[in-house]
């Protein structure tokens, strides 16, 4: 370890820990170094700062010359194309670009940060604006626009290639329509992009005399200029671009490259047998690749589609996958991830080979196809082609090829419904709601008992909730009061996503959106784009309605004002109790019967304010079970819960139980997920698991974890991802990061480098993997 | 509270604590009914497939090496360890809310019918793997009348039994569990008698004698032979193996398992002398 943590900007930044290069003279140090610092050639135009800089400008003169801000907009990527220095690198199988900070793009400002301001204050209604802000201030959610979760469909513009999207364009083109002029703008952009990249190419060859790889750089460039791929160097170079054209310069997410060993195929066989590559050769550049995300490192690990079902029912995986997957498990990086759809029909070698790689740290996840199906038939009329043809689409995230543009729009947090009733019982109505309001909301009183009772101990008066089944009759109708209303929110802050962020590619690769003069990302998908609103800690608030249960209605060791007292003095004084209570066995994830009985109830109260109900974008509402980071910031600011957690701590991410309380093992955690299915969360249904390393090493670990991964999809759960670390590796980790520089481990759908977690974060999965091997 | 006030209060629950309260009765008669020590779900490495492993508590054995020294006394114990207690002075014999997790009680009462609906929870698994229940310990057939009232509810549940053994057992004990154990792991612990005796406090003519009774019963089994360095390595490996062949036990049929000794802080907590031989070969 040779960089200080101090040198981490933020937990967004993931490569704090690699120091600037100054001279890059190799391979492996350029890919590495890439997207974490400017390796363009400066003679070839602005770098990342400068084009911020004539962004602003570009704002400025449109909203000076009142010109549509699509057109605007459009003018802001063709100058990052046009205007941004490039290079063609002889250490690389792909171009570079001037703009390779994520955490910093021009477009965003431009954007996410100064448009969205200004469309949200002058077309957002009062209330909506007020609501939304109020609930994420207070913690019930957090909410934004999110321009996250989209993907092309590729098998549709990898037959285009750019030439045959201008073309398309100008079938539906109508003359002088800002709709299309904003594309066209876009559209000759991308091209004179690929122009500039001949043009360095050529350069560079004539200046470093390497003809190998850049003339074969320079060639797949041209093919591309003039028409859709041909090889399979093509379509990973067509991709590349797409990508950063998109995520980079269009301020628009990628968030698939491809199923890749199901598009790479036709084509790779194809270039073998006319002699255009070698295995050598496609091994390499699949490499490169890689490394291009790899190099960016987004915390969220880039999503791969992989593997599947070919649409006559065989199974997808063939020789090309086993050779990306050796690449992919050589590269040994945490970006990009592979998630991996597999079914009954998936070959035995690559169920070892993956799940090898898995128990190896390899970033790698399975989604089931059957379970995905079942919900893409209920909810978006699937046929079962659609589903083979299934789209991976975020974290977990799937859905249908032609309809994947969606969002994850808010994150509920699960708890907060519980420490504002204890709030208000014990007279404390401001706590709770921490945004000012009492503890009001919907006309109900606060606990009148514990206002009159003040420390008088009352076990058995429990006021206004006579029993626990009317406490949780309370609280699910909070959590569906507040579940309501923050799809009404986001239905109404969805409504200006296109006059926000209007995404020219996104339209460019969506026929339908170019036929109904709708924003692809927006609305403009052919099924409609939906939107997802996640579940944040429904394993800790399963945890917590039991202690309130024990403590206040079945042992009667307090009254619920008390409880809300020891809750409002973050347990201080009652440490015992909270003892018993964190240790309980009594929790989610231990395939307690009325703990799932009591999450099914939870998710089916949260999905039926969700699914299927109409958005503002022609899509639906769906339901989803993951959080992404978000158990740790709404953790931040929620108060100490009854279950033994304590004011400020992070909640249960995604399904998974609470840190450390599911102390049954992996099979008892796979049994309480199956209290529900993804038919009922059908955004997503993933269940992060942690093994010691002794129940799945060998031969017989291998055929455990697929036991493990074909009950839980069996079960109806939709994405299983393993990390594998006993606590003993996890300390000497954290004492020695020196020798740890490329562990990985998993977070919340993604994996993230054990050097890049806090000390905080790090004593926290230290914790979680000790109770990982507890009997009872 | 000090170690010496620790342990008098162990013993004292090792006398008042939790007693074979629910023991198996056959034809009126009360059947010497173990108490539980633990459930390991999940276990790959106790016979095939994914299963459950439950380990009883009280062996007749004394091995020096034993790794689960919990496991041979019959009653409850509390074990403290050392590592983790912050001698707080608050100790409540209570292992749900010590603030370190540095005690716990070893041994709690199970019914078949609690053991086999445990068992019950993970068919799946086994069903999809392969796998099965096993039952360990401490020494299974210190209890075999309870154990095969328990392989009999195991087998009307559907379900593959293994039976973790010594091997130390009467000859009604393999009589009663050879119907319903589909699969045996018996240790063979040394091949010299005067070792066995030496280092497990039992000779081995009753172990060798119950082996040969298995292959005579065509009974599925998988023997199991620890090498401890400098007690029953070497030599005595050697003449294990072929002794197991002598008696029809095919080399397919044998696993050599590694020694460990990382039950150390077992031994302490417990307040039991640690008779543990080092993983490396004595001098």
């Amino acid at each position: 370890m040779t960089a200080s943590r101090s040198k981490q900007k933020s937990y967004l930044d993931t490569t704090w820990w690699d120091p600037y290069v100054a001279d890059i003279t190799d391979t492996d140090t350029y890919l590495r170094r890439k997207f974490r610092q400017d390796v363009t050639d400066k003679t070839t135009g602005l770098g990342q700062e400068d084009l911020a800089k004539r962004l602003a400008e570009i704002a400025e003169q449109g909203k000076a010359a009142g010109e549509s801000w699509r057109i605007t907009k459009a003018k802001c990527f063709a100058a990052q194309v046009r205007e941004q220095s490039i290079d063609v690198s002889p250490f690389d199988w792909f171009p570079a670009i001037a703009v390779w900070n994520r955490l910093s793009l021009p477009i965003w400002a431009e954007t996410k940060r100064k448009r969205a301001a200004e469309v949200n204050a002058k077309m957002l209604p009062e209330w909506v604006r007020k609501e939304w802000g109020a609930g994420n201030a207070a913690g019930d959610w957090n909410m934004w626009q999110d321009f996250d979760h989209s993907v092309p469909d590729w098998r549709v513009i990898l037959k285009l290639g750019f030439p045959g999207l201008k073309a398309r364009l100008a079938k539906y083109a109508v003359k002088d329509d800002p709709f299309y002029e904003g594309l066209a703008i876009a559209m000759d952009a991308m091209l004179a992009g690929l122009d500039r990249f001949i043009a360095q190419g050529r350069k560079r060859e004539r200046g470093t005399g390497n003809g190998g790889r850049l003339k074969k750089e320079i060639a797949c460039l041209e093919r591309l200029r003039k028409g859709p791929p041909q090889t399979a160097y093509d379509v990973m170079m067509f991709v590349w671009l797409y990508f950063f054209y998109s995520e980079h310069l269009d301020g628009i997410q990628c968030r698939s490259l491809t199923e890749l060993d199901v598009f790479l195929t036709p084509y790779y066989e194809a270039d073998l047998a006319a002699g255009r590559t070698t295995e050598t050769e496609f091994r390499e550049q699949l490499k490169h690749f890689l490394w291009q995300w790899g190099s960016v490192s987004n915390y969220w690990n880039q999503p791969v589609g992989f593997g599947g079902t070919n649409p006559d029912g065989t199974s997808a995986f063939n020789h090309v996958s086993k050779i990306i997957l050796e690449v992919m498990d050589a590269c040994a990086l945490t970006t990009p991830k592979f998630l991996v759809k597999v079914a009954p029909n998936t070959p035995d070698w690559a169920w070892d080979k993956m799940l090898d790689m898995a128990r190896r740290h390899r970033s790698i996840s399975f989604i089931g196809e059957e379970p995905t199906a079942r919900a893409l038939k209920k909810w978006s009329g699937a046929s079962d082609e659609d589903c083979r043809t299934m789209v991976v689409r975020g974290c977990y995230e799937f859905g249908l090829r032609d309809s994947v543009n969606g969002t994850g729009v808010g994150h509920i947090n699960f708890l907060k419904p519980i420490e504002k009733m204890l709030a208000e019982c014990a007279g404390d109505g401001e706590r709770g709601t921490g945004n000012g309001e009492r503890g009001t909301r919907n006309g109900r009183a606060a606990c009148p008992q514990a206002a009159a009772s003040s420390g008088e101990r009352r076990v058995k008066d429990n006021a206004p909730y006579r029993d626990f089944a009317a406490f949780k009759a309370e609280y699910l109708r909070r959590l569906a009061d507040v579940t309501d209303r923050c799809r009404k929110v986001a239905f109404e802050f969805e409504k200006v996503l296109p006059e926000v962020n209007p995404a020219n590619l996104m339209t460019l690769s969506t026929e339908h959106a170019l036929k109904t003069r709708r924003d692809g990302f927006a609305n403009g998908c052919p099924r409609g784009n939906n939107s997802s609103i996640l579940a944040t800690g429904l394993g800790t608030a399963v945890d917590a309605l039991l202690a309130v249960k024990e403590i206040v209605f079945e042992k009667r060791e307090m009254s619920l004002a008390e409880l809300g007292k020891v809750m409002a003095a973050n347990w201080k004084g009652h440490e015992p109790l909270r003892l018993r209570m964190l240790r309980s066995k009594r929790k989610w994830g231990n395939n307690d019967p009325e703990a799932n009985a009591l999450g099914a109830e939870l998710i089916d109260t949260y999905a039926a304010q969700l699914n299927g109900k109409p958005n503002s974008r022609g899509g639906v509402f769906f339901a989803s079970g993951h959080c992404a980071r978000q158990y740790i910031h709404l953790g931040a600011k929620t108060g100490a819960t009854p279950d033994g957690r304590k004011a400020g701590e992070e909640m249960s991410k995604n399904l998974s139980p609470t840190m450390g309380v599911d102390t049954e093992g992996a099979t008892a955690l796979v049994n309480t997920l199956a209290a529900s299915d993804v038919t009922k969360l059908p955004a997503d249904y993933p269940l992060d698991m942690m093994l010691h390393p002794s129940v799945c090493s060998g031969e017989k670990g291998l055929r455990a974890m697929r036991t493990l991964v074909q009950i839980f999809h069996r079960n109806g759960g939709s994405v299983i991802q393993f990390t594998v670390f006993s606590a003993e590796e996890l300390k000497d980790a954290q004492a020695h990061p020196e020798k740890y520089e490329n562990l990985q481990v998993r977070v919340c759908g993604w994996n993230v480098r054990w050097n890049d977690l806090s000390r905080t974060e790090q004593d926290a999965y230290i914790r979680r993997a000790e109770s990982v091997m507890k009997g009872f | 509270m000090t170690r010496k006030e620790f342990l008098v209060a162990s013993a004292a629950f090792a006398v008042g604590g939790p007693r074979l309260v629910a023991a198996v009765t056959v034809g009126g008669r009360a059947l010497k009914t173990p108490l539980m020590l633990d459930t390991k779900r999940m276990a790959i490495y106790d016979g095939p497939g994914v299963r459950t492993t439950f380990f009883v508590k009280g062996c007749p054995l004394k091995c020096i090496w034993c790794h689960n020294p919990e496991s041979i006394q019959t009653e409850a114990q509390w074990a403290r360890f050392q590592h983790l207690c912050k001698h707080c002075a608050k100790c409540t014999m209570d292992e749900a809310t010590c603030p370190t997790r540095a005690l716990k009680l070893y041994g709690k009462p199970m019914t078949i019918d609690e053991i086999v609906a445990k068992a019950l929870e993970d068919k799946p698994f086994y069903d999809e793997s392969g796998g099965g229940v096993t039952l360990s310990g401490g020494e299974p057939l210190f209890f075999w009348e309870w154990a095969a009232e328990l392989f009999k509810a195991f087998k009307a549940a559907g379900l593959h039994t293994c039976l973790d053994t010594s091997l130390y057992a009467p000859p009604a004990a393999l009589k009663a569990l050879l119907p319903v154990t589909d699969m045996w792991l018996p240790d063979y612990k040394a091949d010299d008698d005067a070792l066995h005796v030496k280092y497990t406090g039992v000779s081995n003519k009753v172990v060798r004698k119950n082996l040969e009774r298995l292959v005579a019963a065509k009974a599925k089994m998988e023997v199991r032979c620890l090498a401890v360095p400098g007690c029953t390595d070497g030599d005595d490996l050697a003449a294990r193996h072929r002794y197991l062949h002598s008696i029809g036990i095919p080399e397919s049929s044998i696993v050599n398992l590694e020694y460990y000794d990382y039950a150390r802080s077992k031994y302490l907590a417990l307040g039991l002398k640690d008779t543990m031989p080092p993983k490396e070969e004595m001098p």
